[in-house]
């Protein structure tokens, strides 16, 4: 459905948006969101709608939108819901292509029918609606930050959708504070008319996308869902964060199936079957998210863990047992070349333990040797702060090294684990665009969302994934 | 009197689901929702239905001993919890003993309970005991599961599931995806279980769901599973709202 897809563009691209309920008051949800759509360095135009000023932050004001004569992209609607349809009659006969609703006060509060008068007015007209009872969107490519939420977002390569307000908001502050960047987060609302599967039709064909993250507590229509996902995520990796583990109601509990099958165990189904990747928890979407933005897509699933710590480096083999990844066996070939490099050293296990006296020379020697080796498809290197190892001189180190593993289509994440200066080594690692981590199961965490990729093209690739 | 497993036509299970649906029940009667079984090439213990004490004596002689007696009636859905099932009778006098104690068990739990009759059926050999059922998800469609079963179903939930309808290699994978998998490759030297079987089992509930609307779920619990074949003992189908 490109045309669908094609309907979205001005939530993301408009040219001119109308903000109506653009108040003088600081404070007000309006004046807010004018506030960031001006400081975000939005470069086409802002026309506040405001019956009552003749002008909000330096800009003229409008008595109503269709006093506006040009056509306007993307209005949004920052009012009472008292107000909101009247409102919307005008967007419609004024021609605008899409309204977001930030009002509250519809579905969500059992008025359906309200909200569903919303869509009716919509429709007719072909005019997209997002919300009601949403935050707001923001886009990088176009510096566009139409939310009430903080006022600086990192870019970056992935597209957030969510149902969540306070999630949404809180990962606007995270982009900055985690160096977890974004192309887009949508505050989905109550999805009166664009739901998910619209976005991830969208989000498949915008460049600027790398991967998809979803915050859902549940969808209007699974079906639909699902067979979008399935043919998105051949493009894009999507990952899912779904809330609420409610079991279905009393009707179906007379049957085994449906007391055992309960809504989440559905939709666990689902999102396996599609081939998303389910997160449990915030911090691991996240995880995921890192590795899979920062590293290609490997051609295996072998893992090596190098580590100069034999405790967290037996840690990351639990958990890589724990992920079904497979640690490979060191091959003679590779035992040769790694005794070359490290003299005197002994057996050669996989994780490779370093042990406490390495520096990060040694390091170097051993990734370059694994970098070489055709059948190592991910390396998980482990840096424990020692008095002989200062885990800020790495990053120079494995910057060099991991320029050659791209072209080789290796998965490199790397844990940095100690105090500050582990800490600001790991940042450090990050803001240069590697997947970096302060505990080695983090770490191994990363490196499992990279090889699921892989596992899933496999399947895609085989005919499994279509039965 | 003993059910001949010949296997019904498509329409006349449809019209088996229809006019339950049209007399307002909420579940197939058991030896209708064997009926659907058999429609379906899923193997089921041979039964009849008695109407008296002598009916249920001569089924029994004609099945040969060991028998089950269970309550049919629409009104007890859980037939156990009504103390509506006898297993292992052994011989005439039992059965007698059984048909009266069930009857009046499921009186006194229900006392307008519509007692259709007293189906008997042959005890079947042990086995390991799984279940198969399908659901109809209001979001997704309708889903297959596949799992250890008899009584532990809903203690363990050792189980796995698909949305229906399930290809070969799907039910395959379903029965893999069990931690209790390995009986069916040979758990401990004892000879490994029907994976064919099994497999065709869970296909036809996909496909049974997918077929009839007026289906909301199928539990078949327990299907027991041998080296060679599998036995449906137990056939509850529960009917759509309207």
């Amino acid at each position: 459905m490109a045309n669908n897809a094609e309907s979205l563009n001005p939530f993301f691209r408009p040219k001119n948006i109308a903000i109506i309920g653009a108040s003088r008051k600081p404070r007000k949800i309006g004046h807010e969101i004018l506030y960031n759509l001006k400081l975000s360095g939005f470069q086409g135009n802002i026309f506040p709608i405001n019956p009552n000023a003749s002008s909000v932050l330096g800009l003229k004001t409008y008595k109503t939108i269709g006093n506006v004569k040009r056509e306007i992209d993307l209005a949004i609607i920052a009012i009472p819901a008292i107000s909101v349809v009247d409102s919307l009659e005008q967007c419609a006969k004024a021609g605008v292509k899409a309204a977001i609703i930030i009002t509250s006060g519809f579905g969500e509060v059992g008025k359906i029918d309200l909200e569903k008068r919303l869509v009716d007015i919509a429709r007719p007209v072909g005019m997209r609606l997002m919300g009601p009872n949403t935050f707001g969107i923001f886009c990088a490519k176009s510096n566009m930050n139409c939310t009430f939420g903080p006022r600086h977002v990192l870019s970056g390569k992935t597209a957030f959708i969510t149902q969540s307000g306070a999630l949404g908001l809180a990962m606007m502050s995270w982009t900055t504070e985690e160096n977890c960047g974004v192309s887009s987060i949508v505050g989905i609302g109550n999805k009166a008319d664009v739901d998910d599967a619209d976005l991830l039709e969208y989000f498949a064909n915008d460049d600027d996308t790398k991967s998809i993250l979803i915050y859902m507590e549940g969808v209007k229509d699974g079906k639909r869902f699902y067979t979008v996902s399935k043919k998105v995520v051949r493009k894009k990796p999507i990952i899912v964060i779904k809330s609420g583990k409610s079991e279905r109601g009393a009707q179906a509990v007379s049957s085994h199936t449906g007391a055992i099958a309960g809504q989440d165990r559905i939709f666990d189904l689902a999102f396996k079957e599609a081939g998303l990747l389910r997160a449990d928890t915030v911090t691991r979407a996240f995880d995921w998210i890192q590795s899979i933005n920062e590293n290609p897509v490997p051609k295996g699933e072998n893992v090596v863990i190098v580590t100069n710590g034999g405790g967290v480096g037996v840690l990351a083999a639990d958990r890589c047992e724990e992920l079904n990844l497979k640690l490979m066996t060191i091959s003679d070939e590779l035992k040769t070349e790694l005794s070359s490099v490290i003299p005197n050293f002994g057996s050669f296990r996989n994780p490779i333990d370093l042990t406490g006296n390495a520096n990060y020379e040694m390091y170097g020697d051993v990734l370059r040797a694994l970098v070489k080796q055709k059948d190592v498809n991910g390396i998980v290197a482990i840096f424990c702060e020692t008095a002989t190892f200062d885990p800020t001189q790495v990053a120079d180190t494995i910057i060099s090294i991991v320029g050659m593993q791209v072209e080789k289509r290796k998965v490199f994440t790397t844990a940095f684990i100690g105090g500050h200066l582990a800490n600001a080594s790991y940042k450090r690692m990050i803001k240069k665009g590697f997947a970096a981590y302060p505990t080695a199961e983090r770490a191994v965490d990363g490196m499992y969302a990279s090889i699921e990729r892989f596992r899933l093209l496999q399947r895609i690739n085989s005919g499994e994934y279509w039965e | 009197m003993i059910q001949r497993i010949t296997k019904p036509s498509r329409n006349s299970l449809n019209s088996i689901i229809e006019r339950s649906v049209a007399n307002g029940r909420n579940s197939l009667l058991e030896p209708e929702a064997e009926k659907l079984a058999i429609g379906y090439d899923i193997p089921v213990v041979k039964s009849g239905l008695a109407h008296s004490e002598r009916d249920a004596v001569s089924i029994s002689k004609k099945l040969g001993f060991p028998v089950v007696l269970k309550i049919v009636s629409p009104d007890a859905l859980h037939k156990t919890d009504v103390g509506g099932v006898a297993v292992n009778v052994k011989s005439q006098a039992a059965v007698r003993e059984a048909y009266r104690t069930i009857v009046k068990n499921t009186l006194s739990s229900i006392r307008s309970a519509n007692i259709v009759g007293i189906l008997v059926q042959k005890m079947a050999p042990s086995g390991h005991e799984f279940v198969v059922g399908a659901a109809r998800d209001p979001q997704f469609g309708p889903i297959v599961m596949f799992g250890l079963g008899g009584i532990y179903v809903e203690m363990f939930k050792d189980v796995s599931f698909r949305f229906a309808p399930v290809t070969q290699n799907n039910s395959i994978r379903m029965i893999g995806e069990l931690k209790s998998h390995s009986l069916f490759s040979g758990y401990r030297g004892s000879e490994p279980l029907d994976i064919s079987s099994t497999s065709k089992v869970i296909m036809a509930v996909g496909d049974m769901i997918v077929n009839h609307e007026g289906i909301e779920s199928i539990d078949i619990n327990p299907l027991i599973v041998y080296p060679r074949g599998v036995v449906a003992v137990d056939v509850r189908v529960i009917l759509t709202k309207h």
